[in-house]
């Protein structure tokens, strides 16, 4: 069995997703993953996840002011610029949490990271990761890491929301790379979490942590200005990507598990395994079930908007404390809840 | 002067303590170069008509106080009293207020500038200008003089443009 654990994207509100941990890892020390796929936000955290720095994680995550992580620009200047803000204090940050070594210490963890991220050039969902042999989809392409400059480059392309933050060009250095100068940004644009990586590289148990809320109320204020109805727009985006993205796995599940289903019954009623597993395999037709398992997919969500502004670019020490209190209560309504067969990382 | 110098350091003082709480964006430190058209009279406030006067000014400046204070020259060619002119003097100008689009940065500022200018013709000007700073490109303002040697107002509108590229800055993550 392989478990999982999907970040979404959503800038500070990833203090939230601190909180599920920290409750989490606090219940469940012997709790475990080996896949850790991030998007955005959830790209900055995981690898620090990955190797168990979670005072480290939630120090990063309550510390943090709007300018530790991107600077206002003039709107004048940004007219010539590749994005509103300047990340450049992002990437002073990565360069310090990020080093060579810890590069190496996650390279040595033997955990699978997976970091989204799209390319602007061809449109395309891109993968970087530090797994040698991951799985090749059909639907997104995976790029496997050569160093620790380009890892940090990735992070920061996963978490450049684009408009925002300047696209950057992680496979500027790579020796033999056709398109050094292809550009990348946050992986939400196409995929706000990335639930089917982890899917795809085997895992049966998914623990997915998203940062946009259940609720679907209307708000009830009017749009005055071109800046608010943009900050919506991006909500929408947001939300409308983050629920597809989750359609799709449970879809996937019902259709693994229905199968599971009939197979289970075919057996029961004398058909041996091998004809099973013949009726199931259609020549010149892929079965995109093929050797996958149904899942056991464990979700948190906050229940209602968390702030963080537009993007989750407003980092606010006293909000992400207070997403920190809801990410813990989050995880102690999903632990009250759980039933003893659930649980597998005791 | 000595009734200026105080509230000038008052100004600098309240910007220096409001910028450690917000992020300005206005006035950061670089060169920066307007050209501007001016035009508007030159007068004495009485019976005797007033001078047309217009021409073109070039304004390198640099700030010195971040967020705060520029200083520079101002090099003016213009025509009045059917002459052409040329003038020179020191500049400087203040930031009053930053146009902010919050959460996005800043849209503009508005400034106040003093200057002295020595024309060719004898002319001794002493005045300044409110201006209206919009993109980082378009300048706006209305400027008064007095010409303390000749006895003579100005009073003109300006129009500018930045004309000194901005300096791009360096992503070190994509070098």
């Amino acid at each position: 069995m392989s478990r999982a654990l999907v970040i979404s994207g959503g800038g500070s509100k990833g203090a939230f997703a601190v909180g599920v941990l920290k409750r989490l890892f606090a219940t469940y020390p012997g709790l475990d993953f080996d896949i850790f796929v991030g998007t955005s936000t959830g790209s900055l955290m995981c690898p620090l996840v990955a190797l168990k720095e979670m005072d480290m994680v939630e120090a990063l995550y309550t510390s943090q002011k709007t300018d530790d992580i991107i600077l206002k620009k003039r709107i004048g200047d940004s007219l010539n610029d590749t994005s509103i803000f300047d990340g450049s204090p992002l990437w002073s940050q990565l360069l310090r949490n990020y080093t060579d070594q810890r590069y190496q210490e996650i390279i040595d963890s033997g955990k699978k990271i997976f970091l989204t991220t799209v390319c602007m050039q061809s449109g395309e969902m891109v993968v970087f990761t530090n797994h040698a042999n991951p799985a090749e989809p059909r639907h997104y392409s995976v790029k496997t890491l050569i160093n620790a400059d380009q890892f940090r480059k990735a992070i920061m392309a996963s978490a450049s929301q684009p408009v925002f933050m300047q696209p950057v060009k992680v496979n500027l250095h790579v020796p033999g790379e056709p398109n050094p100068y292809f550009q990348f940004v946050d992986g939400g644009v196409r995929e706000y979490a990335g639930i089917q990586m982890a899917i795809d590289n085997g895992a049966t148990e998914i623990f997915t942590i998203l940062l946009s809320p259940e609720s679907d109320e209307a708000e009830k204020k009017e749009y005055k200005n071109l800046f608010s109805v943009l900050e919506r727009t991006i909500s929408i985006f947001t939300d409308d990507v983050g629920k597809n993205d989750l359609i799709i796995p449970k879809l996937f599940n019902e259709g693994l598990e229905y199968i599971d289903a009939v197979k289970k019954k075919m057996i029961s009623k004398g058909i041996s395994e091998n004809e099973v597993a013949d009726y199931f395999s259609i020549s010149g037709l892929e079965s995109p079930y093929e050797n996958k398992k149904p899942l056991k997919l464990f979700q948190f969500r906050p229940k209602a908007p968390l702030g963080g502004g537009a993007g989750g670019l407003n980092f606010d020490q006293v909000e992400m404390k207070e997403m920190i209190a809801k990410g813990e209560t989050s995880a102690n309504e999903f632990i009250a809840m759980l039933q003893t067969t659930d649980i597998s990382w005791a | 002067m000595r009734t200026i110098a105080p509230l000038l350091l008052l100004i600098i003082f309240s910007r220096q303590l409001s910028a450690q709480t917000v992020q300005d964006t206005e006035f950061p430190k670089e060169f920066i170069m307007h050209l501007k058209l001016h035009n508007g009279m030159v007068t004495n406030f009485n019976n005797r008509p007033d001078l047309y006067t217009g021409g073109l000014q070039l304004v390198p400046q640099y700030t010195v106080v971040k967020n705060l204070m520029r200083a520079g020259i101002i090099m003016d060619g213009y025509y009045t009293g059917k002459k052409i002119s040329a003038a020179v003097g020191p500049t400087v100008t203040f930031k009053l207020k930053t146009l902010n689009t919050a959460p996005f940065g800043s849209a503009g500022n508005i400034n106040i500038s003093f200057d002295h200018l020595w024309g060719t013709n004898k002319e001794q000007l002493v005045g300044g200008s409110i201006n209206a700073d919009i993109g980082n490109k378009l300048l706006l303002g209305l400027s008064i003089h007095r010409d303390y040697n000749l006895n003579t107002w100005w009073l003109q509108n300006t129009l500018g443009l930045r004309i000194s590229k901005l300096k791009k800055k360096t992503e070190i993550y994509n070098q």
